[in-house]
């Protein structure tokens, strides 16, 4: 009710205006903005900083190398330490490195007698088919 | 010159070299409609224009992949009612708080518009309106200013027609209400 009455009133005048020649430029103006938008795209700085990342990347795993990984490596050698494989199998090649006197000559039943008391049977047979 | 229809604006874009053409004709179209909306919301001529420049950024860039399968106008009324929204959020955001600021920014920049032309009831209605919650006010601009369908409006903010028409209905309450308050106008019953 208040709504048509008013309408009759007064109308649906438009109470706001704008700048003289404003909708007349604006075509012009809105084409260039976009113009503009297309010729310098958003800057994505992530892109741009990309190959920054990769030359830092590589710059720090470069000093890693240096400061930790090598003096480490030269270190250990220095110290005659191996690494912990190579470690394991030495003490094996040591324990078995034994020593024997020069006047130690055993017999094949002396072998024999010795093998049948260190090894399992399975490999015992084995053995003692190639004597 | 005879207008262009939508569709075959759309597949000027879409053509090789059409962009320009087809954009120029577009604004020539759709843009006092689409200013107008956005300044019955945003209010300030120079925040309208900012809005309305950003509408039509996003109209071109969301062009090339639009694929009507809503119309091209309520498309653009909807880009245009989204950026005005997110402008006035965005400035509710610093310096000014809640919606009560806003609105209280709202009819100060009603009060010293330069562009403002209306004469006392027509200022007063304005104050009726910025005073309603912001979808009401929008539904009531595009409804009694614009003069738009229900069936268009529940398109472009897609509401269901007859929230649209309640949402109106309130809003004209409310107004009337307002307006009798100040003593403004008669009382129209």
């Amino acid at each position: 009710m208040f709504m048509e009455n008013r309408e009759n009133e007064y109308g649906k005048k438009n109470p706001f205006t704008v700048p003289a020649g404003y909708f007349e430029s604006l075509n012009d103006r809105l084409m260039e903005r976009v113009r503009e938008k297309r010729v310098k795209p958003k800057t994505d700085w992530l892109r741009v900083m990309r190959p920054y990342f990769g030359l830092t990347g590589v710059f720090v795993l470069a000093m890693v190398v240096l400061h930790w990984v090598l003096p480490s490596v030269f270190t250990a050698e220095k110290r005659g330490e191996a690494d912990p494989v190579e470690a394991y199998w030495h003490s094996v090649v040591e324990e078995q490195d034994i020593e024997f006197d020069e006047d130690f000559n055993p017999t094949k039943d002396e072998i024999i007698e010795y093998l049948s008391q260190e090894m399992d049977a399975s490999d015992f047979y084995w053995i003692a088919g190639k004597f | 010159m005879n207008e262009m229809d939508d569709n075959e604006i759309v597949r000027l874009f879409h053509s090789e070299k059409g962009e320009e053409q087809a954009f120029r004709i577009l604004v020539e179209k759709y843009s006092q409609r689409l200013y107008w909306h956005i300044r019955k919301i945003v209010i300030s001529h120079e925040d309208s224009d900012d809005v309305l420049q950003e509408t039509f950024v996003k109209v071109w860039q969301g062009l090339k992949e639009f694929r009507q399968e809503s119309r091209l106008f309520t498309w653009m009324y909807r880009v245009a009612t989204n950026e005005a929204i997110n402008f006035l959020a965005e400035k509710s955001r610093r310096p000014y708080g809640n919606s009560q600021e806003i609105t209280s920014m709202l009819e100060n920049q009603l009060e010293s518009d330069i562009f403002f032309n209306g004469d006392d009831i027509q200022r007063e209605l304005q104050r009726a309106v910025l005073k309603l919650p912001e979808k009401q006010r929008i539904v009531f601009n595009m409804k009694y200013f614009e003069d738009m369908k229900y069936e268009d409006m529940a398109e472009v903010l897609n509401v269901a027609v007859g929230t649209l028409k309640a949402t109106y209905h309130n809003a004209v309450k409310k107004i009337e209400e307002s307006m009798r308050i100040v003593d403004t106008l008669p009382s129209f019953e």
